[in-house]
């Protein structure tokens, strides 16, 4: 199964799903001009492969800032992970990392679990723990697009 | 009273716009502090971007972020094709119709029913404005030479 990584930019958020090293990953901020066009390959790759993963995956959210065209096409991420794990019978996990108590990411959270009827577990950061994550996942995501 | 005012007029790339969101959240933040929640309120400014970037027809915008005691009021004009006006304004006008109930509804249905605009809009944006500003958005339209529109929408929040 291929793997998909994106490098993060100030407007488009950083993008792993690599199945080889079991790391599946949305991080930074998502104000894409064009969101469609933005997920179009993330979408496609959840709808080509999530239902072949193994069960039990962890799905890391550690969003700044999204805007509501950004947040359908993240509600279209979620809902894909949730049939996959309906398929599978296990579910896989979304940890929904939140900096500083951010009411906006905290709302945004609890819209996603009553539209679609699952629950996603909160992780509170720091500022300085959400730094040093988003510093690993680019340090990983430099180091995989180098190879 | 106190008072700020943020004016930006010119082009508008990907890279203004993000580099408008961080200064407005940095003003927000002197200004406001912990008074409300800023993210909230920048996600107005944002969205109008946003849309002034997808439809705006020649690249360019005049943008205004105005804090003065407990009101906020956030400005955008630029120019567009008469279809793309009309379309805003219509959008406008429906969205000022709706009550909260509504709003909410409507936000619902579009988040979840799975369609983009050809420009890759999600038709949320002014749904949220509304939601998030709890009152309702000002917009005029006015054809200019040459055929395209001149558009202006306002939006006025307070944060008592």
């Amino acid at each position: 199964m291929k793997s998909l990584l994106i490098k993060g930019t100030k407007s488009t958020p950083t993008v792993v799903l690599d199945p080889t090293n079991d790391r599946y990953v949305f991080a930074g901020n998502s104000l894409p001009e064009n969101a469609a066009e933005f997920f179009e390959p993330v979408i496609q790759w959840l709808r080509t492969n999530s239902e072949g993963l193994p069960p039990g995956r962890n799905f890391i959210f550690r969003l700044s800032y999204f805007s509501t065209s950004s947040m359908k096409a993240f509600y279209m991420v979620l809902n894909l992970i949730r049939e996959a794990s309906l398929m599978q019978g296990k579910a896989h996990t979304i940890s929904w990392q939140i900096e500083d108590d951010d009411e906006f990411m905290s709302e945004a959270a609890e819209n996603f679990e009553e539209l679609l009827g699952m629950s996603l577990e909160r992780v509170q950061l720091t500022a300085e723990q959400a730094t040093e994550e988003s510093k690993k996942i680019e340090r990983y995501v430099d180091a995989a697009l180098a190879a | 009273m106190e008072k700020s005012l943020t004016q930006y007029q010119g082009a508008l790339s990907s890279e203004v716009r993000i580099q408008l969101t961080d200064l407005i959240q940095a003003v927000a933040l002197a200004n406001i502090g912990k008074r409300t929640n800023v993210k909230k309120l920048c996600a107005i400014a944002i969205e109008l971007l946003d849309n002034a970037q997808r439809y705006c027809s020649n690249g360019n915008i005049r943008f205004e972020w105005q804090l003065q005691g407990d009101l906020l009021v956030v400005r955008i004009e630029n120019q567009a094709a008469e279809r793309d006006a009309q379309r805003m304004l219509e959008s406008i006008q429906a969205v000022n119709r709706m009550g909260p109930e509504e709003l909410v509804e409507a936000f619902r249905s579009q988040l979840t029913n799975g369609k983009f605009g050809e420009k890759g809009g999600a038709g949320l944006g002014f749904l949220d404005i509304a939601r998030k500003s709890k009152g309702p958005i000002s917009a005029d339209i006015a054809p200019l030479p040459g055929g395209d529109y001149w558009c202006r929408s306002e939006v006025s929040t307070n944060l008592a």
